[in-house]
């Protein structure tokens, strides 16, 4: 389903992906695992289609995924429909006066009735349990509920693939016990997840495959995620525990 | 509408950066009663705002886009006097770092843009909230203060490219400056912004002072402001056009070149000692002013008029709460 | 609930969006020349130069450009500019496309004159206004900003104003890198038609304004905690060097070519 080649990227001077090779299939769950600037966030942009590769190959389902290629009005909106992305800072992902609005904008531009809106809003306000806030300003939520609503915007057009820029960051643990139980359910439906944690622990069971970056930006290890998360010499090496 | 150098003459830009001063120390004065020191910083941020606002693309009808300049905005958010000081920081901005606005036309392009248009659009907007009782009168009000300020300070920038070709010839008769008379500059400025630039303007002030004014009320500015920038702008409209006050006294056309360039010749008459005066504008002539100046008194003395008209109108409406 | 976990069916509507393209293009571009400075060495002849001095300069060329009538004078100043631009150690590519871009620009403009007064004398126009942008991104890529500001000073520019300057560079920055991710937000969430593009635009720097305040009000207590009590002082170095000497004669003959043209 997705597939880098020898893919670079560097904003300006500033290398932030050296040489990337990766292909994850349809279904798979993927934990992204680095220490900090090793290029997780880009990498995470480059799929979504928000900056293009410097040098090397983005195949999406075969299609070769670059700035001319997203030129293509409907081509550029089938592929965001089918990408979500929850970014790291979920303040700068948010954008309409209310929560209730942010929810609705995916689900009213794909052309539903009012009444299923109504109900695909709903249906993602209270799996999130954030119904209560539907009339607040997103600007001035805490962080947490800021997540959930950029979650649930997320979710409100049911993507088939999920990335999420450390998703646990910011929730209390109650949040994110119930967020990797949200994910193990969106895992097992067919979703594809490529997820950039830290949290080891309270992901356990929902990866099956972990890419563990270097500080050169390059991808040193790609493995089941038990046998990383076990392999302490790997992480103390790179710095990540 | 950010006018790059070499369109006005020197002694023009020298005219409008002095015009500029008091208007900056006024605002600095106000600021300084306004708002404790401790919000200082919110003028710089204000200045980064409004950056920020011309970068944002809007699509127009026919695929292509424009953008605002956002200084009504900026004055109905912070109130005009930080605005004229937070576009004033921008405009410097630009013009240094970023090659876009001239940098002798610095003083024209605030006077256009961080003084005319934010305290126009300003009053037009308190003016008219006073009449519009309701919230979304509010927001026409925030719109058509956005399309007449834009549109004022377009007009004030044809004015300054309109009476170049006028003024400042040289021997031939030729041009030196703008090569366009007021009977080209204003229509090509205004028609794209009375149709075009003036509707994306006030959507633009409209529609984010409604979303601010929806999520967070309090940040809005609540400050009042007298009328006496109004009197200035009258003033200073008196002053650069000089022209209006001698034509009176002297027939159409017969102008001697040391007239206007004793008048508008600002800068040249300072460097009169250190370098010779001739050697340096060897051949300023002005001759003939022909219909363009009557254009220009008619013009002044039309926007004079509308300002004296909402001062009254805004008098009145003083009285009537009172 | 159910409609989660199937695949939807969905194709969506052609729709005109070019304009988050051409505003990210516009923040990218404004956030790159910010960044730019902390790339500057001090090596190389013009990075060298007094920033004091080099302002000074700019203002008196760009003087004498506007008054200059002489198109041979101009003509040599361009092609000095060009070698000067060449010269440059990173972005000359970048330089002189939008100088001849201006150029074209005001080309464009003044054109139509030529056929009211039978003479193309009002060609000159773009021939200083190229020498004018090259002069402009000359400085700005060669000094750092904050080395600008300060040499505002003597010109008189009061030291709060200066302040004002130094924080709208930062927050063009901060505020710039928000308002970029709000549009990438928007691009990837737009999968259908937008129907009401400028009411979206318009929250979203609806968001920076908010967002802007909040960073203030932040600012200045940081500010108070770490002891600033209200007063801006930034001093003006006017010590020259063997750099800065050449450079002024290298100005004082450009300003004399004026006259000897
Ligand atoms: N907008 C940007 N401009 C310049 N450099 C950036 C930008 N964003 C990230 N970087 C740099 O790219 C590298 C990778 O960053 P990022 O992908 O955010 O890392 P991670 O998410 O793994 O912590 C870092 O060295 C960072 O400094
Ligand atoms: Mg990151």
């Amino acid at each position: 389903m997705i597939e880098l080649k020898s893919i670079c990227f560097s904003y300006k001077d500033i290398t932030a992906l050296n040489n990337i090779n990766l292909k994850i299939e349809k279904g798979e769950s993927v934990a992204l695992i680095g220490p900090n600037g090793c290029g997780k966030s880009t990498l995470l942009k480059l799929l979504s289609g928000i900056i293009f590769k410097s040098e090397g190959q983005y195949l999406f389902n075969g299609t070769l995924i670059d700035e001319k290629r997203m030129q293509d009005n409907i081509f550029s909106k089938t592929f965001h429909k089918n990408i979500g992305f929850l970014f790291q800072n979920p303040q700068l992902q948010l954008f309409c006066p209310t929560v209730y609005d942010e929810v609705s904008f995916g689900p009213y531009q794909m052309g539903f009735s009012k009444d299923e809106v109504q109900k695909r809003v709903f249906d993602c306000l209270n799996l999130l349990g954030i119904w209560d806030l539907r009339d607040r300003a997103p600007y001035n939520l805490s962080g947490g509920e800021m997540k959930k609503t950029a979650l649930a915007a997320v979710l409100s057009v049911n993507p088939q693939v999920i990335l999420l820029d450390e998703p646990m960051n910011g929730l209390d643990p109650k949040n994110k016990k119930f967020l990797r139980e949200l994910l193990l359910r969106l895992s097992e439906s067919g979703k594809t997840i490529i997820c950039a944690t830290h949290d080891f622990d309270y992901v356990k069971g929902l990866f099956y495959r972990a890419i563990v970056f270097s500080k050169e930006h390059t991808i040193i290890e790609d493995a089941p995620f038990e046998s990383v998360v076990n392999n302490k010499a790997l992480l103390e090496r790179n710095n990540i525990i | 509408m950010h006018i790059p150098d070499n369109y006005l003459s020197p002694s023009t830009c020298a005219v409008f950066g002095a015009a500029m001063i008091p208007a900056w120390r006024r605002a600095v004065k106000k600021i300084k009663d306004e708002i404790p020191r401790k919000k200082m910083p919110m003028l710089g941020i204000g200045a980064a705002f409004s950056f920020l606002i011309m970068m944002f693309n809007l699509p127009l009808p026919g695929g292509t886009t424009g953008h605002a300049v956002g200084a009504v905005l900026v004055a109905i958010l912070l109130g005009p006097y930080s605005a004229c000081i937070a576009v004033t920081a921008a405009l410097l901005v630009q013009a240094l770092f970023f090659g876009d606005g001239g940098i002798l036309a610095f003083g024209a392009n605030c006077f256009n843009m961080a003084f005319i248009m934010p305290f126009s659009g300003y009053y037009i907007f308190s003016i008219l909230k006073k009449y519009f009782k309701n919230e979304k009168g509010e927001y026409i009000a925030s719109f058509i203060a956005g399309y007449i300020g834009l549109n004022i300070a377009a007009f004030f920038a044809a004015v300054e490219f309109g009476i170049q070709p006028a003024l400042f010839k040289d021997a031939a008769g030729l041009p030196l400056y703008c090569p366009y008379p007021l009977s080209v500059s204003i229509p090509a400025m205004m028609i794209p912004h009375l149709l075009v630039a003036g509707v994306v303007e006030g959507l633009v002030t409209s529609l984010v002072y409604a979303y601010v004014k929806k999520v967070s009320l309090d940040t809005v500015y609540e400050g009042s402001v007298s009328y006496k920038p109004l009197y200035i702008l009258i003033a200073t409209m008196v002053i650069l056009c000089p022209l209006g006050l001698l034509a009176q006294g002297t027939a159409w056309g017969e102008w001697g070149a040391e007239e206007v360039v004793s008048l508008l010749g600002y800068v040249p008459k300072g460097m009169e000692k250190g370098i010779s005066f001739n050697s340096l504008m060897p051949d300023y002539t002005v001759s003939g002013l022909s219909e363009t100046l009557g254009y220009i008194i008619s013009a002044v003395a039309g926007i004079a008029i509308i300002f004296l008209i909402f001062k009254l109108v805004n008098m009145k409406s003083l009285k009537h709460e009172k | 609930m159910d409609w989660l976990f199937k695949e939807d069916d969905f194709t969506p509507k052609k729709d005109k969006d070019t304009f988050a393209d051409k505003t990210v293009k516009a923040l990218l571009s404004a956030a790159s020349n910010i960044r730019r400075q902390d790339f500057i060495e001090k090596k190389g002849f013009l990075y060298s130069v007094n920033p004091a001095l080099k302002l000074l300069s700019v203002f008196v060329l760009i003087f004498f450009i506007s008054l200059s009538k002489n198109i041979f004078f101009l003509l040599s100043l361009d092609s000095l500019l060009i070698i000067c631009t060449l010269l440059l150690k990173n972005s000359s590519g970048k330089v002189l496309y939008f100088s001849f871009a201006a150029f074209a620009f005001s080309l464009l403009m003044v054109f139509p004159s030529v056929f009211i007064y039978k003479s193309f004398s009002s060609l000159i126009i773009p021939v200083k206004v190229f020498a004018d942008i090259v002069i402009v991104n000359i400085l700005s890529i060669t000094t750092r900003w904050k080395d600008i500001t300060k040499s505002l000073k003597l010109i008189y520019v009061p030291d709060i104003f200066i302040f004002i300057l130094d924080i709208a560079i930062i927050y063009i920055y901060v505020l710039g890198d928000l308002a970029l991710n709000m549009i990438y937000a928007l691009k990837i969430r737009t999968i259908g038609k937008l129907d009401k593009k400028y009411s979206l635009l318009s929250n979203i720097i609806g968001n920076v304004f908010i967002q802007s305040k909040l960073m203030s009000d932040e600012m200045y207590s940081a500010m108070e905690l770490r002891g600033f009590t209200g007063e801006y002082k930034r001093e003006v170095n006017f010590k020259l060097n063997i750099y800065d000497f050449i450079f002024i004669l290298v100005i004082i003959f450009m300003i004399s070519s004026y006259f000897f043209f």
